[in-house]
């Protein structure tokens, strides 16, 4: 059996070599597809499914950044962060979301609510894109989610860092920090590349004005992940950029003490110093809760906040419109000076009233002042005095002065939610309402009523200006270490107290902008503040200061909301009597003190009836503090190689 | 390589050593250090137990594979019968005493490690179809009558191990058993016939399979466009 026919031994094996060869070659074809394969996916493909395989391995978490610190003037921090505890869900991560919610409902309290709005966020959004679930938990739970982790697939607890307010003093001026919203991301370049959940951004005040630059750059940390998505190993961290941390020349101590005066009352404060412009206390009352935007708002509190009549979420001192009423006597005053129309001992006659074009124009002081010149006009607030002033002047040469002195146009660069207010002139009434002019609005004008709109802050640096001797000024409120040239001008003539030096060489040597024609009248101006604050009769003259140190020069004012009707005026109607809502706004600016002036203050109370009794008892009070506050800010300054 | 050796040849000790197939000696040896590699790397770059476990066992059974190269081919002749039907026995040993694992039977315990006879049984068709066509001659390779035993003999073990079940296995044990017959040099017209008569109950054979044998054929012959998350699921570890 074993040996078969030795010719059909040969045919066999003849057969079974010829198949070997075809099994042979068909092996080789196999092999030959096998090797391209292999070369194709290892070497043509090779970035496609190294980044392919990359993308399993490495998983990214982004990480927000801290935000920069906003500090006062003496390093106290105004807005700092908080750590944060957070529960985020990635939706892919997770096998049955509805068990995982049922799951995190029994751990944390969620509720029904919160969880739709989950879900249809979900469905909204990329399956890899996490959602927050509790964004401010307290350690307590926290530490819960994190015992039971182990059977929550997709949730991931964060330890994360939120923006904290010490106090609402400053709220208006901070302004408050949000979640980013769809307008947010529109509208603002700066935020493409820092979607990160969880992350916030500066809606209104400094918050929203320096959002660029204190919000700095999202860190991201990147982990070697397994096949179900489990962190096995940290590759790369990167803790992102905290922003940039800013100082301000605000004084934390006076900011809180301001706030307390102002309590129950819709009111704003300016204090500036008058040489560098920086803005020592900027305050609007009532304030809000800044820290309640942090983490989403509620709605009862944010419904309680616009209901509010005494507009809790306006920055008053920015944003708020008031005509100046008297206040602005002191630029009429300087504009018929400056333009020669009346000199200091031109007087008029005050009866009470005055008839003109058949329109009859009141005086606030029924009796009538008697005879007035220009310093009893400003100390009584002669009304009648300065319609004849404005009739003579007229409203053209008047705005010009105004608009120098700060009026109608922004004092601060970048806050959105800052007003330029109105200085009315005949061309801007033909353009914007379309009507010729009427002298009779001249004379409302000349005491700062009709279409004069103007806010707290312009009046500050109004009255900043002719304290510092009518020198421009630039306002700030981000501290910076650059010498301000009426500073030098001051440290100059205190060397040099012999040294007259001209205008015309003080604006070549020191850069410095006058905004006056004749030093003098500036000069003028001031004395009349000083009597109207000092002098007996004066209309703030109750609330003075003998006290040299703080002694101040102001001009009381109060805008009109309605006007009188003659059975009012005849009835003696004070404004206690009327409806909070007709009351007049009560103003009153100033600067002290008078021998040496530091400050300028504006005070202006909502409805708060006449200037010298709701406003300027305030105003006291607040120079009183900043000027105690003012050998301590000397410090500061000398520290950091100013020179004051 | 392709050297016709005839079954009467005995070589010497060390004629066996010059006439070893040493491409294929060191094909083996290649593949067994790339897979160690492989094994080192899924552990986490770190020599453990899958590592060192295939460290051990592949240079056990390499030099086990030496030894049985120099058996002279005379006895795995005259076995060969023997030998396939004792890997038969196991099988069915396997039916009914074997271990189930991930669940699918297919080893036997034999205290110190775990058999697979259907890898085995690849070789034992191979010896058993090979002496059987060696015994044939070439007039009657193609007569009817001679078919019935290799298809007997291809078909038995292939029941067996694909209810184990264990399809890929048995398709190897199978094509093994086709090119032997092929080899010794049936007829193209009975492998179409037998194609033929293969597709024609495919439909029927592809309801006695488990789902996940049918997802795993189903994916073989789609396109790749998987979700990227799960596509290592589909390919057996």
């Amino acid at each position: 059996m074993l040996s078969p026919g030795s010719g059909s031994t040969v045919i066999k094996s003849k057969l079974i070599g010829r198949r070997i060869f075809l099994l042979t070659a068909a092996k080789a074809v196999v092999m030959v597809g096998l090797v391209g394969r292999l070369i194709s996916l290892q070497i043509n493909q090779a970035t496609k499914y190294k980044s392919l395989s990359d993308k399993n391995r490495f998983r990214e978490w982004k990480l927000a950044p801290e935000r920069g610190v906003i500090r006062d003037f003496f390093d106290q921090e105004l807005a700092s962060n908080e750590p944060l505890y957070q529960v985020h869900l990635v939706p892919e991560n997770s096998n049955n979301l509805n068990q995982l919610f049922v799951r995190l409902k029994g751990i944390l309290d969620i509720s029904d609510k919160k969880i739709s709005y989950l879900k249809r966020l979900i469905n909204k959004q990329k399956p890899w894109e996490p959602v927050i679930v509790s964004d401010n938990l307290n350690w307590a739970d926290f530490s819960r989610i994190n015992l039971f982790l182990h059977e929550l697939d997709g949730v991931e607890p964060i330890v994360s860092v939120a923006r904290t307010y010490p106090d609402n003093s400053s709220a208006h001026i901070l302004g408050y920090v949000s979640q980013i919203s769809a307008k947010d991301l529109k509208t603002k370049k700066y935020l493409k590349d820092l979607s990160v959940p969880g992350m916030t951004v500066g809606k209104t005040g400094l918050e929203r004005k320096l959002d660029e630059k204190i919000i700095g750059k999202v860190g991201f940390q990147r982990y070697e992940v397994n096949a179900f998505g489990k962190r096995i190993k940290e590759i790369q961290i990167n803790k992102g950029q905290s922003g940039i941390s800013f100082k301000t020349t605000l004084d934390y101590e006076v900011q809180k003490y301001t706030n307390e005066l102002l309590k129950d009352k819709a009111a704003a404060v300016c204090v500036m110093d008058i040489y560098n412009g920086d803005i020592v206390s900027l305050v609007s009352a009532p304030t809000f809760q800044p820290n309640a935007f942090v983490h989403g708002l509620d709605k009862d509190y944010w419904n309680s906040l616009i209901k509010d009549g005494k507009k809790p979420l306006t920055n008053k001192v920015m944003s708020g419109l008031y005509p100046p009423g008297s206040t602005i006597k002191t630029l009429v005053a300087l504009s018929a000076l400056e333009n020669g129309i009346i000199k200091t001992s031109d007087t008029f006659r005050c009866k009470g009233k005055i008839e003109l074009y058949g329109e009859k124009f009141h005086c606030w002081e029924k009796k009538g002042h008697g005879i007035v010149n220009l310093r009893k006009g400003i100390q009584r607030s002669c009304d009648v005095y300065f319609y004849e002033v404005a009739r003579k002047l007229g409203v053209d040469r008047l705005s010009v002065t105004a608009k120098k002195f700060g009026l109608g146009k922004q004092v601060l660069s970048d806050f959105v939610e800052e007003r330029s207010g109105v200085v009315p002139n005949t061309k801007w009434k033909k353009k914007f309402i379309g009507q010729n002019w009427y002298i009779g609005e001249t004379l409302h004008s000349g005491i700062g009523q009709g279409y004069f709109q103007s806010t707290p802050i312009q009046l500050c640096l109004m009255t900043a200006q002719i304290a510092n001797g009518g020198f421009e000024i630039k306002p700030r409120i981000i501290y910076d270490k650059s010498n301000n040239n009426l500073r030098e001008y001051i440290n100059y003539k205190n060397e040099n107290p012999n040294d007259p030096l001209p205008t015309d060489l003080l604006v070549k040597n020191f850069n410095l902008k006058p905004l006056f024609e004749n030093k003098n009248h500036i000069k003028i101006i001031k004395d009349a503040m000083f009597s109207s604050s000092n002098e007996p009769g004066g209309t703030s003259y109750r609330h003075r200061i003998e006290n040299p140190k703080f002694t101040f020069a102001g001009k009381t004012g109060s805008s009109q909301i309605k006007r009188f009707t003659e059975a009012q005026r005849e009835a003696e109607v004070k404004q206690i009597d009327l409806n909070y809502k007709d009351r007049d706004h009560a103003l009153f600016i100033a600067f002290a003190p008078y021998k040496d002036p530091k400050y300028a203050i504006s005070v202006v109370v909502e409805h708060g009836g006449s200037g010298g009794s709701a406003a300027a008892p305030i105003a006291k009070k607040i120079i009183k503090k900043v000027i105690e506050r003012h050998d301590l800010r000397k410090e500061i300054s000398y520290a950091e190689g100013d020179s004051i | 390589m392709l050297k016709p050796r005839s079954i009467q040849s005995s070589l010497g000790f060390r004629d066996k050593i010059f006439s070893f197939d040493y491409i294929l000696v060191f094909s083996i040896l290649i593949l067994g250090i790339i897979s160690m590699f492989a094994m080192y790397s899924t552990d986490g770059g770190e020599f453990k137990y899958h590592t060192n476990s295939h460290i051990l066992r592949f240079f056990i059974f390499f030099c086990l594979f030496l030894l049985v190269s120099f058996i002279q081919i005379r006895f795995w002749h005259n076995q060969s019968y023997l030998i396939y039907f004792l890997f038969f026995f196991l099988l069915l040993g396997v039916k009914y005493f074997g271990l189930t694992s991930s669940g699918s039977r297919r080893w036997l315990d034999l205290y110190f490690m775990n058999l697979q006879p259907s890898e085995l049984m690849k070789v034992g068709l191979i010896l058993f179809l090979a002496k059987y066509y060696h015994r044939v001659s070439i007039e009657n390779m193609n007569s009817i009558r001679y078919l019935f035993v290799p298809i007997i003999a291809l078909i038995a073990p292939i029941i067996l191990v694909s209810t184990q079940p264990d399809l890929g296995t048995s398709i190897l044990i199978a094509s093994g058993g086709i090119v032997v017959a092929w080899l010794a040099g049936v007829r193209i017209k009975f492998f179409a016939y037998s194609a033929l008569l293969f597709t024609a109950t495919l439909p029927i054979a592809i309801s006695f399979l488990k789902p996940y044998q049918k997802s795993r054929i189903l994916n073989f012959f789609k396109s790749r466009k998987r979700s990227s998350r799960c596509w290592l699921s589909n390919y057996p570890i």
